[in-house]
């Protein structure tokens, strides 16, 4: 049911007047209060102009402060992501013959496709980063007791998805290293028990080719960022029904509005896309020859993320009827 | 091992549910510095292993 709304006293129709009459704006302003822009509960039978008037003069506790700014990055990072991604798979071509070539078509020939590739692959790191450090300070701060199971477990998954995105994105480029590192890292990925060989069965096979990448492919463009999207969404959803986590101690709870909330998303916005842009001129991922199967550089090692069961692995072999 | 760990850092409010005394909240802290260390060392050991 929805309520009348009073004219405009001027006479006017303004385009957010004219769409609402056509859908529920509130209902998709509701929708994004999902994924982290404002926790503050939305009558969606109310116009749209009222909705965002209240909202913006509600006072919410403050959850773009302090640790709590953790779980609003991880969105704001993906949404980088998103758009880099979406803009280089543009120009990428996902076969082993073109994907090198597609790629280095975009760094060195197409207009700031340099600069795009190097924010998407500074982006991806500091969203592993951001999302294990958040997970290390849920962890630290006892935040995985009830009735917070589901705000860890979406944690827990978030890390996974973002090391599977990590994982699945860095063969795209197709070059020696990267493709030595994710032979490497799938090598720890075959050889855990149970796992491994029900992995092996999903991609194809145990060789790193044609099969491989385009699974990688669809996993890295839709697969993995549909689930991480899910994941955002269950986040803040959980944080609206359970309340965000506790001020520290002897300091009280700050709040803000709707408006103070949106100013801060900008500035960390801006503040993120700065320090990417520092990080992608500064200290550029490199590349290195084609790949080729039969030709391994030297001191290949598997993501880092990888490293502690590649170390296992190579001192405590997996027994064979495992 | 490590799919024990995994299913373990999983189903942690269920293996710790219902002991929130301080006592307790710093031993499981410190189990999990612990736990963390250890992933590091062997971090460390895995970046300077050179392929057999």
């Amino acid at each position: 049911m929805s309520a009348t709304r009073p004219p405009d006293p001027n006479g006017r129709a303004s385009w957010v007047d004219w769409l609402e009459r056509r859908i529920n704006l509130s209902e998709i302003f509701s929708f994004l209060t999902h994924f982290g822009f404002v926790i503050t509960p939305v009558d969606t039978s109310r116009p749209v102009r009222e909705v965002l008037r209240e909202v913006a003069e509600t006072p919410v506790p403050k959850y773009a402060s302090g640790p709590r700014v953790l779980g609003l990055l991880t969105a704001i990072l993906f949404a980088l992501e998103a758009v880099t991604g979406v803009l280089l798979a543009y120009y990428y071509k996902p076969t082993p013959e073109a994907a090198f070539e597609s790629t280095r078509t975009i760094v060195r020939d197409l207009p700031a496709g340099w600069f795009l590739h190097q924010m998407h692959a500074w982006g991806a790191w500091l969203l592993a980063a951001v999302v294990v450090i958040r997970l290390l300070r849920l962890f630290w701060d006892g935040l995985y007791r009830a009735p917070r199971e589901v705000l860890w477990w979406t944690a827990v998954a978030m890390v996974w998805l973002v090391l599977q995105l990590d994982f699945t994105g860095r063969l795209l480029t197709w070059d020696a290293h990267s493709y030595w590192a994710t032979v490497r890292g799938m090598e720890v990925v075959f050889a855990l028990p149970i796992a491994g060989p029900i992995l092996a069965f999903l991609l194809g096979g145990r060789v790193v080719n044609d099969d491989v990448l385009i699974r990688f492919y669809a996993l890295h463009v839709m697969v993995l960022p549909t689930f991480y999207a899910a994941c955002v969404y269950f986040t803040f959803a959980t944080l609206r029904r359970v309340g965000l986590s506790p001020a520290p101690e002897g300091r009280p709870e700050a709040t803000t509005t709707f408006r103070d909330h949106l100013y801060t998303m900008l500035m960390l916005t801006v503040g993120l896309f700065g320090v990417l842009v520092t990080l992608a001129t500064v200290l550029p991922f490199r590349f290195l020859s084609a790949a080729d199967p039969y030709v391994t550089p030297g001191g290949v090692r598997p993501p880092w993320y990888m490293l502690a069961p590649y170390a296992t692995l190579q001192w405590l072999p997996v027994p064979a009827w495992l | 091992m490590l799919l024990a760990l995994a299913f373990a850092v999983l189903l942690l409010p269920q293996l710790l549910r219902g002991d929130g005394s301080p006592g307790s909240r710093r031993r499981i802290r410190l189990a999990g510095v612990a736990v963390l260390a250890v992933w590091v060392a062997l971090s460390v050991a895995g970046a300077l292993l050179e392929r057999r």
